[in-house]
């Protein structure tokens, strides 16, 4: 290949990339243009032209009777965050244990947990439920909470220890020398020096846990304790067809934005994750 | 991948870490055994999921096994291991290779965590919200293709590779950032093109990612859930049905409990064997390289 046409080849490869990067945003770009419009807009106007303002009552509707948005946003907040504290808190020490510890079942454990990462939900969920009723529990946010933060600690402590595993043994080692017993080398040491990954961690367990989707058909049963997407899609469901196009545009585009706003800020940290978890196996 | 550890990276095996080990290791075991276990053995009860319930032994299964939706369901499933499994890995390595190659100097480089957030943007988006966007999207441009069984499949799996590429992109992306850049300007220089550059020294390279990438989205492919549910639903006429939305709607659709308890033990077996013979091929041809 000449270096000429070897320059065309690069130069339309470049711009072919970003056509296509650009082409696998349109539908989420559609979503936020027609929920911009008023409905005479939405009527008349191409799919890719706004509107000539914003139609902030699309999206205002949505915090009132009967979608009380911001009731399912304070479910979804509640579940999510509180999901990742029960997360970590179980991987943690799991991770300290046979990462710097080196625990003899090192090995089950990582096995156990890719098996459980792997498993269908499907194959213990209704157990899940069944026991909710049990125990008196059926759509109560507490089991909802610890239920995901159990399934999230299997990732957790995959993530935390492969990256545990890198502590250099001087630093555990010198703690240990002076005196430090293994809860204080865990807390003073190990835990700040992990921080960043902790961070990260509980970043992707937390988008997780928004967008988690099965459980929460199976064991919220009320609207009042709906989380974003069950109620977005519940939007959808109750009004296909009949509902205004920029109204479900609006709907979709909230029901995305917490996660959009954590992936605009954090993108680097999100993805460093998922690398982290996908090249370290 | 690991990066080289040095042999002192972590501390001999010591004694005293149980306390740490297992508190946290047995609730997760215990949760999940007990579910599992919960499970299989509502897979053998006659039981609406309520009142009294009798021991049938293996009848669950022959009524599944008997079913042509639960085989329509696997079928659907193999073939959703190409357009949420093969195509994305593919096309992300590929794509992250055109990038890790072509978008050099100061400009490009800018414009690389812009073509990273467009791919990945799927993958942060809630399933649901996604499948309600491509919903509407069809919707408002008066396009009826789910209402067809072949037409609806196809549209599913365009929406499955939308979601999944990104994942294998990234991936490959970091995967590829290990690589030393003089090997492929040498190769370059040789006359290589980029086809035999991917063939003989990128892609070779980062063969732990991609069989991470394949069993997790081939895994993934087999137990599929919410793309389905939320786009098609599995309709038109259980066209596009899986294995594990097929499950949920047996437990939900007024069957009994036991018969969806044995569609979904059925999954989880398949998959469990499934990853096994993986992990021992690859293990197997990883020994045979060295």
């Amino acid at each position: 290949m000449s270096r000429a046409s070897g320059k065309v080849a690069h130069y339309v490869l470049v711009r072919l990339v970003l056509v296509l990067a650009a082409l696998w945003v349109v539908p989420v770009w559609l979503a936020i243009v027609a929920g911009t419009k008023t409905e005479a807009e939405y009527a008349t106007t191409g799919l890719f032209e706004f509107g000539t303002g914003v139609e902030w009552i699309n999206f205002g509707m949505f915090f009132v009777e009967p979608f009380n948005f911001g009731l399912n946003i304070r479910n979804s907040l509640t579940i999510s965050l509180g999901a990742v504290l029960v997360s970590l808190v179980i991987a943690f020490p799991v991770s300290y244990a046979i990462s710097i510890g080196r625990h003899r079942l090192r090995g089950l454990v990582l096995a156990v947990c890719i098996l459980i990462f792997l498993l269908p939900l499907e194959s213990v969920a209704f157990p899940i439920y069944l026991l909710s009723k049990m125990v008196g529990m059926y759509g109560n946010q507490g089991f909802m909470i610890l239920t995901l933060g159990i399934i999230g600690s299997a990732f957790a402590t995959f993530l935390l220890s492969n990256v545990m595993r890198h502590v250099p043994s001087d630093v555990v080692d010198a703690a240990q020398l002076d005196g430090a017993g293994r809860w204080v080398t865990l807390t003073r040491v190990v835990w700040p020096l992990m921080l960043p990954t902790v961070l990260t961690v509980a970043l992707l367990l937390y988008v997780f846990n928004w967008n988690e989707y099965l459980l929460s058909l199976l064991l919220l049963p009320d609207t009042s304790s709906y989380t974003v997407p069950i109620a977005i899609s519940a939007v959808d469901y109750g009004q296909r067809g009949g509902a205004p196009g920029q109204l479900v545009a609006a709907g979709a585009v909230l029901g995305s934005l917490p996660s959009l706003i954590i992936f605009l800020f954090f993108q680097r940290t999100l993805v460093r994750g998922i690398t982290a978890g996908a090249s370290s196996g | 991948m690991t990066t080289p550890t040095s042999p002192k990276t972590a501390p001999h095996r010591q004694r005293g870490y149980g306390w740490f080990l297992f508190p946290g290791f047995t609730v997760l075991v215990l949760f999940f055994g007990t579910m599992f276990v919960w499970n299989v053995g509502i897979s053998f009860l006659k039981w609406p999921g309520y009142g009294p319930s009798k021991w049938v032994g293996f009848d669950n299964y022959t009524h599944v096994f008997d079913k042509q939706e639960f085989w329509e369901s696997w079928l659907h499933a193999l073939f959703y291991v190409i357009p949420f499994a093969l195509l994305p890995t593919a096309v992300g390595l590929a794509l992250a290779s055109v990038v890790y190659e072509m978008f050099r100097g100061y400009i490009s480089q800018a414009l690389v965590p812009f073509a990273r957030a467009g791919f990945f943007l799927p993958q942060i988006v809630p399933i649901s919200v996604a499948g309600l966007i491509w919903l509407w999207m069809l919707d408002s441009m008066s396009l009826t293709w789910l209402d067809d069984p072949i037409s609806a499949l196809l549209v599913l799996s365009v929406f499955m590779f939308w979601l999944q590429m990104g994942f294998a992109f990234v991936v490959y992306l970091a995967g590829f950032s290990r690589l030393d850049p003089a090997l492929l300007e040498a190769a370059d220089l040789d006359g290589a093109n980029w086809w035999q550059r991917l063939r003989y020294i990128s892609g070779p390279s980062v063969w732990p990612e991609t069989s991470v990438i394949l069993v997790f989205l081939g895994v993934g492919a087999l137990k599929v859930f919410a793309p389905v549910y939320y786009l098609t639903g599995g309709g038109p006429y259980d066209s596009t049905i899986s294995p594990a939305t097929y499950a949920v709607t047996s437990f939900f659709g007024g069957r009994q409990v036991g018969f969806a308890s044995a569609v979904s033990t059925v999954l989880a077996l398949v998959i469990l064997i499934a990853v096994v013979t993986t992990l021992a091929v690859s293990a197997r041809v990883r020994r045979g390289k060295q």
